[in-house]
């Protein structure tokens, strides 16, 4: 945490004003505040992925060590984005300021800050857009709503585009279809043109250009944190498992995000994919190397997240896989669905992904070859094969949080909750206006889940949680579902604040919990060591009739 | 007029001014979203913030001039509370920023009361000057009571930052067999509880001597 110098007596009863200022937004210089941001990146990850201005740098302090041309740099990089980005230029030009985004964004709604506004974090672009490309805002400046690039402007930049998880729920509000992530991704690319990212961003993103995964996972370790997990799925079930890394001539090759591998709660549901491919006897392989789905390039810039993305196709090939399925996640999936084929495509070695189980082909990942694992579940399920008992997580009172980048980057609605519905029997819905494509984001996500601007992700988590209060105050939720591996995380925290009495589960492990596995035995406990409720006698069996068990399903899409 | 009944009489009123000296901490543009009519969901700080004064405030009047706050008030009283200081505690506020909503009450009363010319009736003006200060001593418990709450939520800040780097590097440091299971040392019977009931690893510095 940045030291603030200590104030003295008199000027501590001199700043007791509880009136907040009234003056333009222009007129007021943001303010780094400790526990609103992130360590600036270090020389070390900057130099590893060959970004400029690498130097170590501390945002607190008055000098960031910029290159003397920074200027120059910044807006020659804003030129090349307008020319390169349609997009962009658009949503420089076409903003009537209408107000409807303005309380859409959760850190405006969770800090009253009015330039975490939607529309104010983009003015900042817009004016010196406005003062350098347009003739308006050339001849009447400020008139026009333009003004110079100038220091001030460029820290009240970094601080801005780094409150904003690029969740894009403003966007569905917005008339125009304004892309408020796709601005703050322009912002972070360009300050990265003058080393100007956070460590939390660019360490992972260094690591996985070196080691494949955020951590800098080795093969060893990674092995080493499965058999773990291995360990104890034994205990529990009695069954031993043995999967496969780096095999070639599976059919399947699995990437998940690495910190299903590591950090609770997400090695719970790790455990639950282990569980369900050996259930289902499936002829799939993990990869020490294509080791990580998420990609932390993509907050730093389209090129870095391109070189970090190319490693899941090189591995299918290298290993000659037949397709990829994909784990729990968020930013991972924005990535895999909307960027990979067209930066790293396309991949016409692999085949369009087919159920080995039900023959359902999922005509959805025809470009990318690479399937969502709740997809892959709820289409095993519809066709009854699994064998599930879901008064196993009869202790648990779940409600789900659609993930922003899988429910308003992907439209994936559906399928979690009917997972959920089959292996839960208490299941409550958030109110509509938080959820689906209206959800909130959980506050920490596009690299912003570090520990020291934790009071900005309580802030941005709050009207989440809000949601999660009223649904454990009405019906006793005490648990919160999601298929994000940075929720897991983020909502673990922002739940321990908020809404005390209620924890978080990626789907596949409750999944796990109710999935009777052949040869196991009796089970005492779940995935987390809890006691069961009362055990039943009779086992549920998904017993849906198996209509299109060979073949494709018609629409060839998961058919839930 | 007795103070208790001219709260009552005047409740809305009072909540009103009080919620509104509270949305002059927020910046001009954020104050019209805290009162807008928008949903507990859509706008969760203004609700949170307008419900709970009002509440604390039904409270507060309840107990005027009794002798304490019966158990189940208190709770309640405590509920509220938390509510909005659990919000106010991670925003841009300073302590005494965060925490001066509380003394607002009693500007927001006294307003209230010159405004209806409650002060200017004898001979009842001493009876409700001597109530008054009543209420404000309420109101001044209340404030101690959210300094408690208010440090909760920092400490509660820090505690949620500790765990998060222990669960992030857990089974990391559990693999690299850095970690002394408790139950290993219970076995050992080397712990200076004897093996019972010792939750803490960092004072005894058996687990730096396993390590080594």
């Amino acid at each position: 945490m940045a030291k603030e110098k200590e104030p003295k007596p008199e000027e501590l009863f001199q700043s007791i004003d509880y009136k907040a200022p009234k003056k333009f937004w222009m007129d007021t210089p943001a303010q780094i505040r400790p526990g609103m941001f992130c360590w600036g990146a270090k020389a070390k990850s900057l130099n590893t992925v060959g970004f400029p201005n690498a130097r170590d740098w501390n945002p607190s302090e008055e000098n960031w060590k910029l290159p003397d041309n920074w200027q120059e740099i910044l807006i020659e990089g804003l030129r090349e984005r307008l020319d390169k980005y349609r997009s962009l230029r658009l949503f420089m030009d076409i903003c009537v300021r209408c107000g409807a985004c303005a309380d859409k964004c959760h850190f405006y709604i969770g800090t009253g800050d009015p330039k975490n506004m939607p529309v104010l974090r983009a003015e900042l672009m817009r004016s010196v857009y406005r003062k350098y490309f347009t003739t308006g805002g050339k001849v009447l400046g400020k008139l026009a709503g333009a003004r110079e690039l100038d220091l001030q402007v460029l820290k009240e930049w970094w601080y801005y585009f780094f409150q904003c998880t690029e969740c894009r729920r403003c966007s569905v509000f917005c008339p125009y279809g304004i892309d408020q992530a796709e601005i703050t991704m322009a912002g972070r690319e360009l300050l990265n043109l003058i080393g100007l990212n956070i460590e939390w961003i660019m360490g992972p993103a260094a690591n996985c250009y070196m080691k494949g995964n955020h951590l800098g996972l080795e093969p060893h370790t990674i092995v080493n944190n499965v058999e773990f997990m291995l360990d104890d799925i034994e205990t529990l079930t009695g069954i031993r498992i043995n999967p496969s890394f780096n095999r070639k001539g599976a059919e399947i090759l699995f990437v998940t995000p690495s910190g299903d591998l590591f950090a609770d709660p997400g090695t719970y549901t790790c455990m639950g994919y282990l569980m369900l491919f050996h259930e289902l006897g499936l002829d799939y392989t993990w990869s020490t190397y294509a080791s990580e789905g998420g990609n932390f390039g993509f907050f730093t810039s389209n090129e870095l997240a391109k070189r970090l993305n190319s490693k899941i196709y090189a591995e299918a090939k290298r290993l000659g896989v037949k397709w990829i399925l994909g784990g729990e996640c968020g930013h991972m999936w924005r990535v895999l669905n909307q960027y990979m084929d067209t930066w790293n495509g396309p991949a016409d070695f692999l085949e369009v992904p087919k159920s080995p189980i039900t023959g359902t082909v999922f005509e959805n990942a025809k470009a990318t070859k690479m399937t969502h694992i709740i997809e892959f579940t709820a289409d095993l399920i519809k066709h009854g094969k699994l064998k599930l008992d879901p008064s196993r997580n009869d202790h648990l009172n779940v409600t789900f949080h659609d993930s922003c980048n899988t429910a308003r980057g992907m439209g994936v609605f559906e399928e979690p909750r009917y997972v959920i519905n089959n292996i839960c029997r208490n299941f409550f819905e958030m109110p509509r206006e938080t959820i689906r494509e209206q959800t909130f984001c959980c506050g920490s996500g596009s690299g912003l889940n570090a520990g020291e601007d934790m009071e900005l992700r309580l802030r941005g988590g709050l009207a989440r949680a809000n949601a999660v209060k009223y649904v454990h105050d009405k019906h006793g939720v005490n648990m919160l579902a999601n298929i994000c591996a940075i929720d897991r995380a983020a909502l673990t925290t922002s739940m321990n604040y908020w809404v005390p009495g209620v924890t978080v589960a990626g789907v596949h492990e409750l999944l796990a919990n109710a999935l009777v596995m052949t040869g196991e035995k009796p089970r005492e406990t779940d995935l987390r060591g809890e006691p069961l409720p009362a055990s039943e006698e009779d086992v549920s069996v998904s017993a849906r009739a198996v209509t299109q068990a060979e073949g494709e399903t018609a629409g060839g899409e998961a058919n839930v | 007029m007795d103070l208790k009944e001219f709260l009552a009489e005047k409740r809305p009123a009072i909540v009103k001014r009080w919620f509104d000296y509270v949305l002059e901490t927020y910046p001009v543009q954020t104050s019209e979203l805290l009162k807008s009519g928008k949903s507990r969901f859509t706008n969760p700080v203004g609700n949170i913030i307008s419900e709970s004064l009002a509440s604390i405030f039904d409270e507060l009047v309840a107990h005027l001039g009794a002798e304490g706050l019966e158990p189940g008030g208190a709770d309640r009283l405590g509920e509220f509370l938390e509510n909005v200081i659990r919000v106010r505690a991670v925003q841009d506020f300073t302590a005494s920023g965060a925490l001066g909503f509380i003394f607002s009450l009693k500007k927001a009363v006294m307003e209230e009361a010159k405004g209806s010319g409650s002060l200017n009736s004898q001979p009842g003006r001493e009876e409700f000057y001597r109530q008054m200060m009543e209420f404000g001593a309420l109101v001044d418990r209340l404030a101690l009571g959210a300094f408690d709450f208010y440090m909760q939520c920092k400490e509660k800040i820090y505690e949620l930052k500790a765990v998060e780097v222990r669960s992030h590097t857990y089974r990391l440091l559990q693999q690299a067999n850095l970690l002394v299971e408790k139950k290993e040392e219970e076995e050992k019977g080397k712990s200076p509880s004897g093996g019972k009931d010792c939750n803490d690893c960092s004072g005894c510095g058996e687990d730096q001597k396993s390590k080594n």
